[in-house]
């Protein structure tokens, strides 16, 4: 009070007006303000206490790290199984059979070693009758 | 909730058991005044919650190598001056603007501040302490609206008590003059 009162005499030899006003806080705060400042520094220490920050350190490097790891995995699993492009073409039947890439069933392999079987049938009757009949090369540039 | 003296919620801080709790009572007990402080230096309401903020934080962190060599309010208050001295430098910097900007925003802020209610002529107040020199204003404020004892000043800016009564006496002049030339 002491001190209050000399604050005053002071602002009244200092200069009249000051000591006039009246000494009001016009600043004001939102509602509940300062109930919830002691929580706010609460939670905010403890997202700055050193074990949460050596999670988020963690979590910061862990993360990525597993990230690069796991996609590596699948990258070269991912290649492992891509049939290579130097495999014979029975490896790569074999293969598309196997596992099952497309569905072959009895019928169609039937059909497609008949046509190959015809087709060379074919063949093998026109040389039969080029034999017997004595017909060969010079015959038939004569002929034509 | 629990009033107990400085020195007791310090012997309470530095047992780990009850330190958050002493820690909530020390904030409990001088928020507001550390608050006021803050926000008459940064003027916006959001400024100063974020001042408040970094300086209850960094009392935390140094609270348990205080020495007591001072008392613990005059330590919270260096530290709210000095967030509050960093932060308005921070601005300056932030917006390559001169000092002499950075007070005539502030003013501009307090002028359209929802949470400003003075009249014209405490307006008109603010405005002219706005004006002054950074130190002066921590002076001033220190003085007029804490009516904290220049020995007090001495120890939280480290300045003499001598140069804190000229410089407080600069600054009532100063203000004096802006309102009578405005």
């Amino acid at each position: 009070m002491e001190n209050k009162n000399n604050i005053l005499d002071n602002l009244e030899n200092e200069t009249p007006f000051l000591a006039q006003l009246k000494k009001e806080n016009h600043f004001s705060v939102p509602k509940n303000y300062f109930e919830n400042i002691p929580n706010t520094i609460n939670n905010r220490i403890v997202s700055h206490s050193p074990l949460h920050r050596f999670r988020k350190i963690s979590y910061r490097i862990v993360f990525p790290v597993l990230a690069i790891f796991v996609i590596s995995f699948l990258v070269v699993n991912f290649n492992a199984e891509q049939p290579k492009s130097e495999l014979s073409n029975e490896q790569i039947s074999e293969l598309l059979i196997d596992e099952n890439y497309i569905e072959i069933d009895d019928y169609i392999i039937y059909e497609t070693y008949s046509e190959i079987n015809e087709a060379e049938k074919e063949s093998e009757d026109y040389i039969d009758y080029l034999v017997e009949n004595d017909i060969n090369i010079n015959t038939i540039v004569e002929e034509l | 909730m629990e009033h107990y003296d400085d020195d007791k919620l310090l012997t309470m801080f530095r047992d780990e058991n009850s330190r958050n709790y002493a820690y909530n009572l020390i904030v409990s007990k001088y928020q507001q005044k550390l608050y006021w402080h803050i926000r008459r230096m940064v003027i916006s309401h959001d400024d100063a919650d974020d001042v408040l903020q970094n300086t209850l934080i960094k009392a935390w962190k140094g609270l348990l190598n205080f020495k007591e060599e001072a008392q613990l309010f005059t330590w919270l208050y260096r530290i709210a001056t000095n967030e509050s001295i960093t932060f308005l430098n921070k601005k300056r910097k932030r917006f390559f603007i001169p000092i002499v900007d950075v007070e005539h925003e502030l003013s501009e802020t307090l002028e359209s501040d929802e949470f400003y209610s003075g009249d014209e002529i405490q307006l008109k107040l603010q405005k002219a302490i706005l004006t002054l020199p950074e130190k002066q204003r921590l002076v001033f404020n220190m003085k007029y609206y804490d009516e904290m004892k220049y020995e007090e000043m001495s120890e939280i800016l480290k300045t003499s008590v001598g140069a804190l009564k000229a410089s407080y006496h600069h600054a009532v002049k100063k203000i004096e003059h802006f309102i009578k030339e405005d």
